[in-house]
């Protein structure tokens, strides 16, 4: 055993990086789950290349990362989803906004878009989102005769807003591992999730306007005031809950995390107000939040410890090398950063992307002169397609696991392909305009 | 639009996977216990907040017990995965075999997940003799070092190196119960 510590070393540093990648992927392929992966190749790497001695490291950087007060926030907004799923706050929510679509062409569509960017900016975290999109809007669409691909699209591309709007996990993990203000994220993330929402509005507008085939009016008598009146109630709880929690961040009266908590708190208090509320609801949102916060903290612990390994290795030193040395224009660096981004995207969940490649593209971004808060949401622009993205993007299994049985996973991904098209343009414009994002 | 009216049905919560046996049924069973902790912590922050904000009067411990619940979570809801089948892997190769080979596949993925953790229980165990015993031997928790100076830190790390151990005896009962193959 004693001859195996440092044995590696003797490899190089190229040689190393290039076993360490084929271990990852080996193991990852076969099905073994990437948390457990990356602790493995971790430890072995770690005596591998150096010895016993450099455990404790890789021990204290899991500590220190289940130990930030930052992180305490990623329970909470998981926690307030699982309550709002089980509520009927959004199903009142999508009535309400009825009023809103009313008798426009592909008004069902843009309602749809609308209801989710409200529970995008509620919440941080996608499935819950798309699980109930698909249950409410996506009935209604299919009734009253959309096209269906245009309607899957929606429902799914909709649902993913739900990181991409403030507040957001994503953010909340690059702010952990970039070392930027969550804050400063939230702010500059607003405007660009709103964009990315309103290429869905366009888009939806422009089908339907070009064949009005896609999106038949609904017919039906005018809402009479009264109902109208009973209807616009179910917007206030929603929109209670989203000033409370954007309003104490961006206000700056409460951390991140402390609104986090408060979001929970108000739609608690919507469950109670709305009749809702019962520790069975309770029971089963907090069994739920352990379990996500599980599968979510785990890749970040193994990550966390193969990243440090790596780093003592100098293997991001050298990767970063690698990737500035391809051109001399940082664009291009740049592009290739996304080009990775959207490959692995394909295949990994965006905790493990973000976890594995932001210690190391982050630095090279800061050398390059460009602001780590745009790149965040840049990066988090572009965790959009990931979730729609074949032959994994979790927004189209979300989908399937409540659709009709006759629409297929392949349905689903050849509906969302023009919507990907819209979030890929949207990375671009983030590239081409810093500006929006008002840094 | 009566329809729309009605919950969404939910899938029953499927529990611990039955190749879990019985401990896979405890660690299901307390995953209840760290749940409600989580939402303690939430609690914990309201308070803060409204002691803060309205009473001008913040509390020295609540930053730190939120930070060690939400902790203690973290480090059980991997265990509480395990149980459950729940870590996120991919399964481009998984799902394109034959059943047959994919028991193989499950008994080999057990074992290599029982190895990393094992691995990882040792790992800990080098931490926790740091954390809660002095140089001479005797036992002593690490405390924070805050003016509320609480033991959190080392009954973390001590929570890591048990669910650590837990999680290679999961994996192992998982590879020995799919090798059996019985349910």
């Amino acid at each position: 055993m004693t001859d195996f510590f440092g044995s590696l070393q003797g490899l190089g540093i190229e040689a190393g990086t290039l076993l360490m990648f084929a271990m990852l992927l080996g193991l990852l392929v076969s099905g073994i789950p990437l948390a457990f992966v990356t602790l493995l190749v971790a430890l072995i790497f770690a005596l591998g290349w150096f010895g016993p001695m450099v455990v404790p490291l890789i021990t204290s950087r899991v500590y220190s990362f289940v130990g930030s007060f930052v992180f305490v926030s990623v329970p909470m907004f998981v926690l307030m989803a699982a309550i709002l799923d089980r509520s009927g706050i959004a199903r009142d929510l999508f009535d309400a906004m009825k009023l809103l679509g009313g008798r426009l062409r592909g008004g069902v569509a843009i309602q749809t878009i609308v209801v989710a960017v409200i529970l995008a900016a509620m919440s941080g975290i996608i499935g819950g989102e798309v699980v109930l999109l698909g249950l409410v809007a996506l009935p209604q669409m299919l009734r009253l005769g959309y096209d269906r691909n245009l309607a899957i699209g929606v429902v799914c591309a909709g649902g993913a807003l739900g990181t991409m709007v403030p507040p957001s996990i994503v953010l909340i993990i690059y702010g952990l591992t970039a070392n930027v203000s969550v804050g400063d994220l939230f702010t500059a993330a607003f405007l660009p999730g709103l964009m990315l929402a309103g290429f869905y509005v366009a888009y939806v507008l422009i089908r339907a306007y070009l064949n009005p085939a896609v999106a038949p009016v609904a017919e039906g008598d005018p809402v009479p005031l009264a109902e109208k009146l009973r209807l616009l109630k179910g917007l206030i709880l929603p929109l209670m809950v989203v000033a409370g929690v954007l309003g104490s961040i961006y206000g700056g009266v409460a951390s991140v995390t402390e609104a986090s908590a408060v979001g929970v708190a108000g739609v608690l208090l919507s469950t109670v107000v709305r009749g809702e509320f019962s520790i069975g609801l309770l029971k089963g949102a907090a069994l739920q939040t352990l379990q996500t916060v599980g599968m979510i903290v785990w890749i970040g612990i193994g990550a966390s410890a193969l990243v440090g390994v790596f780093n003592l290795m100098g293997g991001i030193k050298f990767v970063s090398a690698l990737i500035s040395g391809i051109s001399e224009n940082p664009t291009i660096i740049l592009l290739f950063m996304m080009l990775i981004l959207f490959v692995l995207g394909m295949f990994l969940d965006w905790v493990g992307i973000a976890l594995l490649t932001m210690p190391i593209f982050v630095p090279i971004i800061k050398d390059l002169g460009y602001d780590p808060v745009w790149f965040g949401v840049l990066f988090c622009m572009n965790m959009q397609v990931s979730f729609l993205s074949p032959p994994f993007g979790p927004a189209a299994f979300y989908l399937k696991s409540v659709a009709p049985p006759d629409i297929t996973l392949a349905t689903i991904f050849r509906s969302l392909l023009p919507f990907i098209a819209l979030q890929i343009l949207a990375v671009g414009i983030l590239i081409a305009a810093p500006g929006i994002t008002g840094r | 639009m009566a329809e729309l009216k009605e919950t969404p049905e939910r899938e029953a919560d499927p529990g611990a996977i039955a190749e879990a046996g019985l401990l896979g049924r405890w660690i299901d069973k307390g995953g209840l216990l760290f749940a409600i902790g989580i939402v303690i912590s939430m609690l914990v922050l309201i308070n803060e907040v409204v002691l803060r904000y309205v009473f001008n009067a913040p509390t020295i411990w609540a930053h730190e017990t939120t930070i060690f619940l939400c902790g203690a979570a973290f480090l059980y809801g991997g265990l509480y995965c395990t149980a459950r089948n729940r870590h996120i892997r991919v399964v481009l190769v998984y799902d394109a075999i034959s059943p047959r080979l994919r028991r193989g596949f499950d008994v080999v993925i057990s074992l290599v997940c029982m190895v990393a953790s094992a691995f990882f229980a040792w790992a800990s165990w080098l931490m926790v003799e740091k954390a809660a015993f002095r140089p001479d031997g005797s036992f002593r928790l690490e405390r924070s070092g805050s003016a509320w100076d609480p033991v959190f830190p080392g009954l973390i790390k001590v929570f890591l190196l048990i669910v650590m151990t837990v999680m290679a005896v999961q994996f192992l009962i998982l590879a020995f119960n799919y090798a059996r193959g019985r349910k």
